[in-house]
């Protein structure tokens, strides 16, 4: 069976380039106007930090 | 550790956190938010990195990788039993450029393997660097690492030989 070297495997490993990081993560992190526990949450669960997601996810008044 | 250093911190390394992620996850989504959450740690907590333990980047590596196996973990893709396999699963090497099917073969590897090898070829980390990211001894990163490019160099081979021949 064949097989590559060590050589002949790193070039083929140095083939798979990968993309650079979204420019969209710096601003996510360093919101000034959002405080980093509401960006923290707000990931995990829109319903725990916006008062939007709070509201999508209580049930309406008088449902079973 | 002050809002600028984190903003320091993030300029040097985010973009290997991403590209840490975003191999081992396969997903630019799960990526992003991995690059997120490890430096809203760091703002958040930044007691947590204690210089006289190592570097910077091999900490955030490491709190990128906990949070990449949890994400594989969720997604039932944190195959840790196969820690011992010699044999990766073979990657679908059909209609994809060179690029793409070496990205398929490594994403075939278990995943205990896989992270070895990427901290140690693309992350350009130590032995005892990874020993310490993955929380595991030197022998056994070593033992990983050898599985890992053995299991490469047979499933890349054929494509080897066709890009060689110019095919």
């Amino acid at each position: 069976m064949k097989s590559l070297n060590d050589e002949q495997l790193d070039r083929m490993l140095d083939c798979w380039v990968a993309p650079p990081a979204p420019h969209s993560i710096e601003s996510r992190v360093f919101a000034p106007h959002i405080p980093w526990w509401k960006r923290f949450f707000s990931k995990i669960s829109p319903g725990i930090a916006s008062p939007t997601g709070r509201r999508r996810i209580r049930k309406k008044k008088g449902t079973v | 550790m002050t809002d600028s250093d984190v903003r320091i911190a993030f300029n040097e390394h985010s973009g290997a956190i991403y590209r840490f992620s975003w191999r081992m996850t396969g997903s630019p989504s799960a990526a992003e938010d991995i690059t997120q959450d490890v430096f809203l740690l760091l703002l958040r907590r930044p007691d947590q990195f204690d210089p006289r333990r190592g570097q910077l980047r091999p900490f955030l590596i490491g709190v990128a990788r906990n949070l990449a196996r949890k994400w594989l973990l969720r997604e039932s893709r944190w195959n840790e039993l196969d820690d011992e396999q010699l044999v990766a699963e073979p990657a679908e090497m059909e209609g994809r450029d060179l690029t793409e099917s070496v990205g398929a073969a490594v994403s075939s590897l278990p995943a205990t393997q896989r992270e070895v090898l990427l901290l140690a070829h693309y992350g350009g980390f130590s032995l005892d660097e990874i020993a310490r990211i993955v929380n595991i001894d030197v022998g056994a990163v070593k033992a990983r690492l050898h599985r890992a490019r053995q299991n490469l160099k047979r499933t890349l081979a054929p494509l080897w030989l066709c890009e060689s021949r110019g095919g």
